[in-house]
């Protein structure tokens, strides 16, 4: 049995490793060794003091002196650390209040506008029809950006919930392009897929691969200035299979190349064309194709377009 | 006769919204705010399937699951688990308990969810 596993079972330590904190972080371990430190200390200072005086009273001064430095040093230390767990406490509180009291109304404002719109209750008039649309919209931005605030907290608390299953990529290649339809037709922008016959499965989550193809084919679509077409294309590569989508859109200026998978980014030119966006989305995918076990990059250039790769290892 | 659908959920305006389209589609829609009083309605009008939120006052929708199962009169009566919480912990604990569907709120349009418990019902 490891040191950690039996730190891992005693109720003082138990809530860091509930909060996902490691055992060198955690204020009531951070404590323990204070305390035995302080001891050291105190005893050290005793043997140091009485070899180079006979005063017992020096000596009694300055074990009592160095045992307060040591003890409020550490003190503050801890209590540094004892901030950090409150903040990560913050976030799991975060979560629970972002998942249930926020998405709790906006999904009864949802199905209320699809009830409304739905003519069961009375036809409404193309008008009103446009409205209901508006409202069906904002209120699915809202959603998304909840969902996307919820994920970015998972990964930064480290627990990001993957369920692993064989997972052919072609496939739900096939299936985000067939939901995005609809979107990229509107953008006058026409989706061309490619794949190798026979794809072997990966191991991965299947709804979060969902959403890295999403979040990839979404900006390539929405960064298409007027006509233009998007190329996904799934391989084969060695161990890996190799997923590219290519855009003809507005690209990635080479000085902000570097901070396009940081959070909340959103390049310049971006800015420009599209102001709707949060930018979590790329952040989202890199944390999931890491979580994969994966890789993920890109070239572009201004004006040009981009290219989004990414590989899973092939499950063996 | 038409078809009975229990639907507990503590939210008053998703009980409304969802509960009224179902009845629109020509379902009979009873309605419990709270675990405990959903389970005894449960037991009372035995319905074609339960509709069943996890976050609940009283005794959470876990609890209702469990005790459903439990009971062998009432063990048979489909339930569709209808919440906001989507840890796969969360799923797993619900399906496990022998939920029969587990269904996000926030990621399901309203025609979804009809068209769940339609092919459940059937």
């Amino acid at each position: 049995m490891s040191f950690s596993s039996v730190c891992k079972k005693m109720p003082l330590f138990r809530e860091c490793f509930e909060f996902n904190i490691p055992l060198w972080q955690c204020p009531s371990f951070l404590f323990l060794v204070l305390g035995l430190l302080n001891i050291a200390a105190m005893i050290s200072t005793y043997f140091i003091s009485n070899y180079f005086t006979d005063q017992p009273e020096i000596t009694a001064l300055m074990t009592i002196l160095v045992s307060l430095i040591v003890f409020i040093i550490g003190s503050t230390i801890v209590r540094g650390f004892d901030k950090l767990i409150e903040a990560n406490k913050m976030k799991t509180e975060f979560i629970r209040v972002a998942s249930h009291q926020l998405r709790t109304p906006l999904s009864a404002l949802r199905w209320a506008l699809d009830f409304m719109a739905g003519g069961s209750i009375g036809q409404p008039t193309e008008e009103q029809k446009e409205y209901l649309q508006i409202m069906k919209d904002s209120d699915a931005r809202m959603i998304k950006l909840v969902n996307d605030l919820l994920d970015v907290t998972k990964i930064e608390m480290g627990n990001l919930p993957l369920v692993l299953k064989p997972v052919n990529l072609a496939v739900i290649a096939q299936d985000i392009i067939r939901e995005l339809s609809p979107m990229a037709k509107a953008a006058n922008v026409s989706i061309v897929f490619e794949a190798d016959e026979d794809l072997p499965m990966v191991l991965s989550d299947p709804d979060k691969m969902r959403m890295v193809f999403t979040n990839l084919m979404d900006n390539a679509i929405k960064y298409t200035k007027g006509k233009g077409q998007v190329n996904v294309a799934a391989q084969k590569k060695g161990d890996y299979i190799q997923v590219s989508v290519r855009d003809e859109g507005v690209g990635i200026p080479k000085n902000q190349q570097k901070f396009i998978f940081q959070k909340f980014f959103r390049s310049d030119n971006v800015m420009k064309h599209q102001t709707v966006g949060t930018g979590l989305g790329l952040f989202i995918v890199k944390a999931i194709v890491d979580a994969n076990n994966g890789s993920i990059w890109f070239e572009s250039q201004e004006d040009k377009g981009a290219t989004f790769y990414f590989k899973i290892p092939i499950a063996k | 006769m038409n078809k009975l659908i229990l639907f507990v959920e503590d939210e008053p305006t998703l009980q409304k919204t969802l509960g009224r389209a179902l009845e629109h589609e020509g379902y009979e829609v009873q309605s419990a705010l709270d675990g405990q009083s959903g389970l005894a309605l449960i037991k009372r009008i035995k319905p074609n399937i339960v509709l069943l939120d996890l976050i609940l006052p009283k005794m959470d929708g876990f609890g209702v699951l469990k005790a459903i199962k439990e009971d062998p009169e009432i063990k048979d009566i489909p339930v569709i688990v209808l919440t906001n919480l989507e840890s796969p912990q969360d799923v797993e604990k619900a399906l496990s308990l022998g939920a029969t569907t587990y269904l996000v709120k926030a990621n399901y349009e309203l025609d979804e969810v009809i068209k769940k418990v339609k092919e459940v019902i059937k």
